[in-house]
């Protein structure tokens, strides 16, 4: 009884709420359905972008005004409509519902929840279609997002508010650099937000599980238009991911927003374009696929302190077939940000994980956006990492080289082992730095090549229980100085011996 | 077949005119047949009808209340349109 009463009393506090007035509507008759585009007649006064509403409440957005017919994407299951059916204008523009409770859930691009729990409290309406931040608003990117990613943060580093491509073939570990640097922001303080574009179920489900076993959902929202949801979906999956992470950016926060991968969505705009029988370009591609990226990606900012001061990082992904970064949409994305992490699938199979290719890679924002500690270090392993590349060719005649080239291929041998990392292990800037610092100090040119993954075992180890206080002080103040120096040597000396 | 190219400006102002005709067309739907002093009351709450042909349609499954089309737009004042609302709220509230 309770409930129906508890129901009861819901009804009517709804339709208090309905409005009483009448008001006029735009109303418009389904021509032509076909493959998720609807062609509609009657709509006269709509606007590019504006949502219309299908008979079972199914939304549409209108992608095309022609003089007899109105083109609009539905935004839904399109088997359902039929020739005839009515549709509604609602006067809205393509929006999503933003609030603090959608951190931690997984939702679509229109906001509706996909974790089976109820839908989040909205405060405001974001718009997905934004025109990004003027140059008066900027300012320039000065502080690191650290990815806990020794290869990124000292040779590739990444700042708050700049894009950064990561492009490689499939299985190259691209979604695990994604995955480790959201993890890492546990204890910064950066809202994450990670879009799953066109992907399988199955793998955003285990990157789900992956941020939950690593207690990092609490200040990440998920997006999702996997591959099974209609193509529309697909194609406002990334600006609405933007959206949410420009209601952080408003509010100050530092937002790091991942779009997992633009590849595919290319592909779903592609398709959206020839059903609309716009002119194919380019490997069948509309002309406006540079746009396409170019007005979500720029919407990546870090803003003056005069509006607040946020900044808002974003980390598309691209893939590659076959290694090939000059083919139509990588170049275009690479044009667009502000440096790429190239990964090779060579360098994966040889080993070498993160397979990141030191030389291709960069960032253009570079050592402005890195901690004092990690300048102090990065530089010197820069130079051994370069002389060893020079020299790698003669790394196979050992035996009849020089004492100084068996040196320079000594240290570059032990520096690129130390640059390899297990997946889903972020280490601190502390942990970073002492790592690189014992590697460019000389201190892993006695052991042999398999030593050193013991070594920086035992010196993360130690780092992290005995000499915590070292690395809590490294992490404050961001700076190694004079005594944290002679700790770290007294540290490797006595207490790691191999 | 090649058109004279004044034949062909009067068939696409004949056509511009006939679609403008239809955009002024206005339809009224009601429950029952209006009597004059109701579709008088209708004229002088909405002006713009009068200046545009007027066409009539009984239609009982509107219970009450009045369906205007004019052009692409609706007005819906029917008690047919309020309950499908009400049930819309409803189904949304649960």
């Amino acid at each position: 009884m309770r409930l129906i009463d508890q129901y009861l009393k819901e009804i009517e506090k709804k339709i208090a709420k309905a409005p009483k007035t009448p008001k006029v509507e735009e109303i418009g008759e389904v021509v032509e359905s076909k493959d998720g585009v609807v062609l509609l007649s009657g709509l006269d006064n709509v606007g590019y972008g504006e949502i219309i509403e299908l008979e079972d409440k199914t939304p549409a957005f209108v992608i095309d005004m022609t003089e007899e017919t109105v083109g609009a994407v539905i935004l839904g299951d399109f088997e359902k409509i039929t020739a005839g059916s009515k549709a509604k204008a609602t006067g809205r523009q393509l929006e999503i519902p933003v609030s603090e409770g959608v951190l931690g859930r997984i939702i679509n691009p229109l906001g509706d929840p996909l974790d089976g729990k109820a839908p989040y409290r909205e405060k405001k309406s974001y718009p997905l279609e934004k025109v990004a931040p003027g140059v008066v608003y900027r300012t320039s990117v000065n502080k690191p997002i650290q990815t806990g990613i020794k290869a990124i943060d000292a040779l590739i580093p990444i700042g708050r508010g700049q894009r950064e491509l990561i492009i490689g073939d499939r299985g190259t570990g691209k979604t695990t650099l994604v995955t480790d640097t959201i993890i890492n922001q546990k204890k910064e303080d950066v809202i994450c937000v990670y879009c799953a574009i066109g992907q399988k179920n199955s793998k955003v489900a285990l990157i789900i599980d992956l941020l939950k076993r690593n207690h990092a959902v609490d200040f990440t929202v998920v997006l999702s238009a996997s591959a099974s949801d209609p193509v529309s979906l697909q194609y406002l999956a990334p600006y609405a991911a933007c959206a949410i992470g420009e209601y952080f950016l408003d509010q100050g926060k530092d937002v790091l927003v991942a779009y997992d991968d633009l590849s595919k969505h290319a592909w779903a705009y592609r398709q959206i374009s020839l059903i609309l029988r716009r002119p194919a370009g380019r490997e069948a591609y509309p002309g406006d696929i540079f746009y396409l990226h170019s007005r979500l990606l720029e919407r990546a900012c870090k803003l003056d302190e005069k509006r607040g001061g946020g900044s808002l990082t974003a980390l598309p992904i691209v893939e590659t077939l076959e290694g090939d970064v000059s083919a139509y949409i990588p170049t275009n994305i690479i044009s667009i940000t502000d440096g790429q992490i190239i990964l090779e699938s060579d360098l994966f199979n040889a080993g070498m994980r993160p397979a990141i290719n030191i030389g291709l890679s960069v960032s253009r924002v570079g050592s402005a956006a890195q901690t004092t500690a990690m300048k102090q270090v990065a530089a010197e392993l820069k130079l051994d990492l370069a002389q060893y590349r020079e020299l790698a060719a003669f790394s196979q005649f050992e035996s009849e080289l020089d004492e100084e080239t068996k040196k320079l291929l000594n240290r570059g041998a032990k520096v690129t082992q130390v640059l390899k990392q297990a997946k889903n292990s972020p280490y601190s800037v502390a942990e970073e730095v002492a790592v690189i610092w014992a590697a460019t100090g000389g201190y892993l040119d006695t052991l042999s090549l398999e030593k050193v993954e013991v070594f920086e075992k035992k010196l993360i180890e130690l780092l992290r229980t005995s000499k915590k206080s070292l690395a809590d002080r490294i992490n404050k103040n961001k700076l190694l100085e004079k005594k944290d120096e002679e700790e770290l040597k007294r540290l490797i000396t006595q207490h790691i011996k191999l | 077949m090649k058109i004279d190219a004044e034949t062909k400006l009067e068939i696409k102002k004949f056509l511009q005119e006939k679609i403008e005709e239809e955009k002024r067309k206005v339809i009224v739907r009601s429950a029952y047949p209006l009597t004059k002093e109701e579709m008088e009351l209708i004229f002088t709450l909405l002006p713009f009808l009068t200046k545009n042909d007027l066409a009539t349609v009984v239609d009982r499954t509107l219970i009450a209340g009045v369906i205007i089309h004019y052009g692409s737009k609706v007005l819906d004042l029917s008690v047919k349109g309020r309950l499908v609302n009400l049930k819309g709220d409803l189904y949304e509230a649960y």
